[in-house]
């Protein structure tokens, strides 16, 4: 049998699953903006420095401006 | 970067308690009158610092006579007296101050510095540690390693003694040889790489193995310190010849500055090292403090303050971001039995100076005899987040992602240490 839903639809379409997942789901939203208030999340995506493997020492830009 | 290997006390140097001074030669009052067992054992009375201090500078800092050079300096030095670190024993806590984590493996703040800003020298290595002329510290080249970032990144180590090992042309091939040789050389890498276009991998060992040839002559000038003036060696005491320690732990800080001034971008100054045996050649005086601390105190004091100097006379200062450190402080007590301190990672002092820092400031406190941070309680990760801050980088995001998880410097922790900054 072909499904038209997709795996998250079919879940969701999941009486247990749908009660579970609106709670679960609820309360990680909830917890992420508690920690965003509390400024205990990371201030952003972590910055990777890239790297040109044939300058690897290439002076590169810092986050923001620096002192030192 | 100094780093002072061992271990040294903060109640004899720069954190000045006249508590402790009063009660002199009597039991440290514990909360409930337990006793006190530290790393190596049990506790004896309370010992005044042992040499004196007095007020230095306009500012009138209390720093005492076993590093009167530097305490001339102290207008210059923002002072953290509420530094804490995690391990009470060396291996560990120099991992600490050197890699954030107390575990083996992690990428020393000048691999991560290099790592996040490449260099402004095109000869010389982005990152040096210039070892004490009496050996290394306890965790030897951990202190300077990239671990799991890419290798390029790892300090290299020279001093003014030893230059960078195999650098010198052995004296049985002639010049012309040598250099027919590397062109010889290249000749076969241009033809290997026109037969395999668009390898990256290939180009960047070819240009590592360049870059290596052009620090082989620059990395033997910047270590050459014929050209210095006599005041300069003067300065540093490099030409005492009354304690030829004091003048090659002297010759190393010149080194620094000339490497400062080459644009090198993280140096890592080591004073002390571990192998000579318990406070021999290094700040752990557990037993002679004295008697060992009257020789390890000229050697560090006259040189760096040079070098501090130095780098202020030279404009240097201005956008250089000097750290003094050590892996944790001494007990305000004599060890029972013994004359000397023990570990006290609870509480200790570390300095900055230069860019971004405030001059003649004082950070946080010791409780009343110098044992337990109680004021603006500062860690290691919170010393490391403010460095990085001082060099443009934010300490929550700057990454590098190694086995499943995105490290940091500071693992989770730290906080930018506000008050401290100009």
């Amino acid at each position: 049998m072909r499904h038209t839903l997709t795996h998250a639809g079919r879940h969701l379409l999941d009486r247990r699953a749908f009660l579970q997942w609106g709670g679960t789901g609820l309360s990680g939203i909830a917890l992420s903006a508690l920690l965003h208030e509390q400024q205990l999340l990371a201030s952003g995506p972590p910055i990777r420095p890239i790297i040109d493997p044939a300058q690897p020492y290439a002076p590169r830009q810092p986050n923001f401006a620096p002192k030192a | 970067m100094i780093f002072c290997s061992g271990a040294l006390s903060h109640v004899d140097t720069f954190d000045y308690k006249p508590e402790l001074i009063r009660l002199h030669d009597s039991p440290m009052p514990t909360p409930s009158g337990e006793k006190l067992i530290t790393f190596q054992g049990e506790q004896g009375n309370l010992i005044k610092p042992l040499w004196d201090f007095k007020p230095r500078g306009e500012s009138g800092t209390m720093t005492s006579d076993l590093l009167p050079h530097l305490g001339e300096l102290a207008d210059e030095m923002c002072f953290i007296h509420s530094m804490t670190a995690k391990s009470n024993t060396h291996g560990p806590a120099e991992n600490q101050m050197s890699t954030g984590f107390t575990l083996d493996g992690f990428p020393s703040i000048g691999a991560w510095t290099t790592y996040a800003l490449g260099s402004e020298c095109r000869d010389l290595p982005a990152f040096v540690a210039i070892p004490d002329p009496r050996g290394v510290p306890q965790i030897g080249p951990r202190q300077w390693q990239s671990a799991f970032l890419p290798a390029v990144f790892q300090g290299t180590p020279f001093n003014a003694d030893r230059p960078i090992p195999n650098l010198t042309r052995p004296a049985t091939i002639s010049a012309d040889a040598d250099r027919a040789t590397r062109d010889f050389l290249a000749l076969l890498n241009e033809d290997h790489l026109a037969r395999h276009p668009g390898d990256t991998d290939l180009a960047a060992r070819i240009s590592a193995y360049e870059l290596a040839a052009k620090m082989q002559i620059s990395a033997a000038a910047v270590a050459d310190l014929s050209d210095e003036s006599a005041e300069t060696l003067a300065l540093y005491g490099a030409n005492d010849v009354e304690n030829s320690l004091k003048a090659r732990f002297a010759r190393n800080c010149i080194l620094a500055r000339r490497l400062v001034e080459k644009g090198v971008r993280f140096v890592q100054l080591f004073n002390g090292a571990y192998a000579m045996g318990e406070g021999v050649g290094n700040w752990d005086g557990h037993k002679k403090i004295v008697d060992q601390y009257a020789v390890h105190g000229p050697i560090l004091d006259q040189p760096v303050a040079g070098l501090l100097r130095d780098l202020k006379n030279r404009g240097l200062l201005a956008d250089t971001l000097v750290v003094f450190v050590t892996e944790f402080g001494r007990m305000p007590t004599f060890q029972k039995g013994a004359n000397g301190r023990d570990h006290n990672p609870s509480g200790f002092t570390v300095w900055l100076a230069g860019a971004g820092v405030k001059r003649a400031f004082h950070h946080g406190a010791t409780d009343e005899f110098g044992y337990k941070a109680v004021e603006n309680v500062a860690t290691i990760y919170d010393l490391h987040a403010t460095i990085l801050h001082l060099l443009g980088l934010d300490h929550t995001r700057l990454s590098f992602y190694n086995n499943g998880i995105e490290r940091r410097l500071t693992d989770v922790h730290g906080h930018v240490i506000e008050p401290i900054l100009a």
